[in-house]
């Protein structure tokens, strides 16, 4: 069970009268935080995917009334790509009839360049990935899938945040993101939130938790400090 | 030039005679200073230099302050000394040496329909500031900028065109602050007159209510119901704008 999601606004949804399971999946994710599949078939159709992208469309703006500055615009292509990943992500956690080697085809990595908006339109959905990895993880370390999923978050720490995942962090392309006043500000606020310690032996992420907590880390992250000792 | 006896000097003596004695009864209270009586006179020693001149040592009257330098004892301002250091005198605190006597009930007093005022005074106790008054042109131009940390502690409420921010620690922004007095948020720097009697106040202020007074400077003060006061987010806060 995936733990809900605070920022989710609970609102009516109409669905169309066609069964559109990938949309109705990503809506129940978000709403209630647990995933149900409808089918066991792994295929989506692109009026799906737009329905889906809709959706998502929706939840971003409401979300993103929380975040501090002023968001970015929302990504139509990541949003739906982080939503499409997850999708298969679930769908091959619960019911594999694909032999490994053809899970490539479902799983692609994204092709564009990891702006802000797309870190954060992908992080919709994509922030449940990690719990995903996890499960299959418990299930079999040496998974395919796992190699896939890890390498397709790769860009997408934002999502990752608190998972030790151990991607790779590359500063000089959160440096680029961090220009961005408002994905600055989320990053951070997650690492604080989820007390991802291992995140702040990077030194851009340490100096920015650093402003972050000003001179109350002693009273939010107690361990923050002791990280700062040792650095 | 010569020098002035007085530097270094730790603490003075007081003299005064001992029909004077219930003029020592303001600085009773303060644990620092010990007793001793000599003949017709009373001793106090033990005043530090800050308390020399504070208003409960300069209102006694007939007193005579000294210092010690040497094994002599000269009058403040002196420079001859006047006594020998006393050495045969026994010391006492002074709360020891100066018993309290409760006054006996006084069935003719008529003054039963005298009223206390509510009110508040300047206060040298420090306490964690609880609340604070910001203007909202002030919170428009941080609320979106803080970090998620800083708000989530932070709860809020719109009063009078100001917002009045609860939670500690506080966000780091200009504003009036408040410490909290049981129910009473008091402007930082102030308490209340009689701090015995806030229950009492609270009771007559709050009837059957659990509400915030928010007590102004001038003693004057309002209620702000706890319901009303809510968590402060970005989003909440750009759609309460």
């Amino acid at each position: 069970m995936l733990p809900t999601d605070v920022h989710t606004s609970h609102h009516f949804f109409t669905f169309l009268s066609i069964q559109n399971n990938i949309l109705q999946t990503i809506h129940h994710l978000r709403t209630s935080g647990q995933f149900v599949l409808y089918t066991n078939q792994p295929k989506i159709s692109a009026s799906e995917l737009n329905d889906v992208a809709d959706f998502l469309a929706q939840e971003y703006e409401n979300e993103s009334l929380n975040y501090p500055f002023e968001a970015p615009k929302f990504h139509r292509e990541a949003a739906v790509w982080g939503a499409k990943t997850i999708y298969y992500a679930a769908q091959f956690l619960a019911h594999r009839l694909e032999e490994p080697k053809n899970l490539g085809k479902f799983f692609e990595a994204f092709k564009g360049k990891l702006s802000p908006e797309v870190q954060l339109s992908a992080d919709i959905s994509l922030r449940f990935l990690p719990f995903i990895i996890k499960e299959l993880e418990s299930i079999d370390f040496d998974d395919w899938l796992i190699k896939i999923l890890k390498k397709n978050m790769q860009g997408f720490q934002y999502s990752a945040i608190g998972h030790d995942l151990e991607l790779e962090i590359n500063e000089e392309q959160l440096a680029t993101l961090f220009q961005n006043n408002c994905f600055r500000t989320l990053f951070i606020d997650r690492v604080i939130e989820k007390k991802d310690i291992g995140l702040t032996a990077h030194k851009i992420i340490h100096e920015n938790v650093a402003i972050h907590l000003g001179e109350h880390t002693n009273h939010f992250w107690r361990a923050f400090i002791s990280e700062a000792k040792t650095l | 030039m010569e020098t002035d006896l007085t530097q270094g000097v730790t603490e003075y003596w007081l003299r005064l005679p001992s029909k004077y004695k219930e003029k020592l009864a303001q600085i009773r209270v303060w644990k620092s200073l010990r007793m001793a009586t000599d003949m017709d006179d009373i001793w106090v020693r033990g005043i530090a230099p800050h308390q020399l001149h504070s208003p409960e040592i300069r209102s006694i009257p007939f007193k005579k302050i000294y210092f010690q330098r040497d094994n002599a004892l000269f009058l403040l301002g002196g420079n001859l000394p006047e006594e020998r250091l006393k050495t045969s005198m026994l010391w006492s605190p002074i709360d020891k040496a100066l018993p309290v006597e409760t006054p006996e009930y006084n069935f003719n007093y008529f003054g039963v329909h005298e009223k206390i005022q509510f009110n508040i005074i300047p206060s040298t106790v420090e306490r964690t500031p609880k609340a604070q008054l910001v203007t909202l042109e002030t919170l428009d131009m941080v609320i979106p900028k803080m970090p998620a940390i800083r708000l989530q502690h932070i709860q809020w409420t719109i009063i009078n065109k100001k917002a009045l921010l609860f939670g500690a620690p506080l966000l780091s922004i200009p504003g009036k602050t408040y410490w909290q007095v049981q129910n009473f948020l008091l402007p930082t720097g102030y308490d209340l007159e009689y701090p015995e009697l806030s229950s009492y106040f609270n009771n007559i202020i709050n009837q059957n209510t659990n509400d915030y007074i928010i007590v102004n400077p001038d003693s004057t003060y309002f209620r702000l119901s706890q319901e009303n006061i809510k968590k402060l987010t970005i989003s909440g806060y750009r759609l309460s704008r």
